[in-house]
């Protein structure tokens, strides 16, 4: 291994994403309906009962309440949902149309979901409600 | 030092290019979402960084090799049977550190990067560790180089076997003849392998040969009902290279830092991933079990 040989596989590295990039591979991915993002809770988690879910407006995100009071949350990530899984309540904001849900973790972030203001209040209700 | 025989995977990268493209221009007639231009930058940025890695460890360990190749057991020189047994052992060597790399968290640490894409494609292959060297986990192969067969027969085998494995890597191949898929390892298998899905989790072990998870009960046949899902249980979501890379030395190292007593700290080195003290966490043994209470409730 030098620097050439090191310095030419990046480049070729490089080529070949930006081919996958000109093929427009992986483009246009959304979450779906309710049904399907409910689907996605349930193989995100097995034995989870999703009941209602804040989906966002354009699709990239979703936050799902199970019958146990759980949770499972959803973001796009490239053309694939990665998700968490909550057994209670997590720290929940509603800003704006938004409802903001708080991870815990750096790197998976805050996910925000575009759902108007109306439902981020009752969503960001129900972790007033819990704490009660 | 022994004369080294070639590097057999150097010679196969600019295959490996090739059959990515190909793979690409499948992707793009039948199902655009198998590629994702970022996640394809991090898979093949991910392989570059384990060769460099690979180059700076690998020195040593051949070092070790050759040393400990003085206290070889037996004279095995370069005869056919020999070929044919370093193949059979240095499977059977992957097959045992493999099965180890998802039951032990310090060696998951390492071997997580490998199963961190949510695709499954020719790229994912080249998503290699960078810190094999700290999990050793080329010392499973070490036992080979005692029992006598050369140094660079071993090294030639498996870097064979890293070869083989480019392959499997896809979607493009449903099932291969069944004579094949009874004694190989084939993109059905390993699709199972990379898989989230309760039933497939820690099922596939093998490198070349499926023999081996049949012979001990690791074998999981891949079903058209239960289509993969593929990636590790909580999903990196981030396309961060350096993050892929160690985020689970990092997790370990917080745990073990955090959690007061010996035994919850050697619990969250060596236990299963997923481990916790408290039980709060899931590991494939409890995703498995409430798996199989739902589907037995319904
Ligand atoms: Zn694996
Ligand atoms: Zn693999």
């Amino acid at each position: 291994m030098n620097w050439i040989v090191l310095g030419a596989s990046l480049a070729a590295v490089f080529v070949v994403a930006a081919i996958a990039l000109a093929l427009g591979l992986g483009r246009g991915a959304q979450l779906g309906e309710r049904e399907r993002v409910f689907a996605m809770a349930r193989d995100f988690h097995s034995g989870f009962r999703p009941v209602d879910a804040a989906i966002d407006g354009n699709d990239r995100a979703a936050f799902v309440r199970g019958d146990d009071g759980d949770f499972v949350l959803l973001k796009l990530h490239g053309v694939h949902g990665a998700g968490r899984y909550f057994a209670a309540t997590p720290s929940l904001e509603s800003k704006g149309g938004t409802l903001l849900v708080q991870t815990g973790e750096r790197m998976f972030g805050t996910v925000a979901i575009d759902v108007g203001a109306d439902e981020a209040r009752r969503w960001a209700g129900k972790r007033e409600a819990a704490h009660a | 030092m022994p004369e080294m025989l070639p590097d057999p995977v150097q010679y196969a990268i600019p295959a490996f290019i090739i059959l990515i493209l190909v793979e690409m221009l499948i992707a793009r007639r039948v199902d655009a979402s198998r590629y994702e231009p970022k996640d394809t930058l991090t898979s093949l940025l991910l392989g570059t960084g384990s060769t460099v890695a690979g180059a700076l460890a690998g020195g040593a360990v051949v070092a070790l090799a050759v040393w400990l190749s003085q206290f070889r057991l037996f004279e095995i020189g370069y005869v056919w049977w020999a070929w044919i047994a370093v193949f059979l052992l240095d499977d059977l060597a992957y097959y045992v550190f493999h099965r180890l790399a998802h039951r032990v968290r310090w060696f998951w640490a390492s071997h997580v990067i490998h199963h961190s894409s949510q695709h499954y494609n020719l790229s994912t292959a080249l998503r290699q560790t960078w810190t094999g060297f700290f999990s050793l986990s080329f010392a499973f192969s070490l036992p080979i180089v005692l029992i006598g067969f050369p140094v660079p027969m071993l090294l030639f085998a498996s870097g064979v076997n890293l070869i083989y494995q480019f392959w499997i890597h896809t979607e493009a191949v449903g099932r291969m003849p069944r004579w094949f898929e009874a004694v190989f390892n084939t993109p059905s298998h390993h699709r199972v392998h990379h898989a989230t899905n309760p039933r497939y989790l820690d099922r596939n072990y093998a490198g070349m040969l499926i023999i081996w998870d049949r012979m001990f009960g690791t074998y999981e046949r891949e079903r058209d009902d239960d289509r993969p899902r593929y990636g590790i249980i909580k999903n990196l979501g981030s396309f961060n290279l350096l993050w892929a890379a160690t985020h689970e030395w990092i997790g370990m190292a917080k745990d073990v830092l955090t959690i007061p007593g010996w035994r919850n700290k050697l619990g969250y080195l060596f236990g299963p991933p997923g481990w916790s003290h408290d039980g709060s966490r899931d590991t494939s043994d409890t995703i498995k079990a409430r798996w199989r209470d739902g589907a037995e409730s319904e």
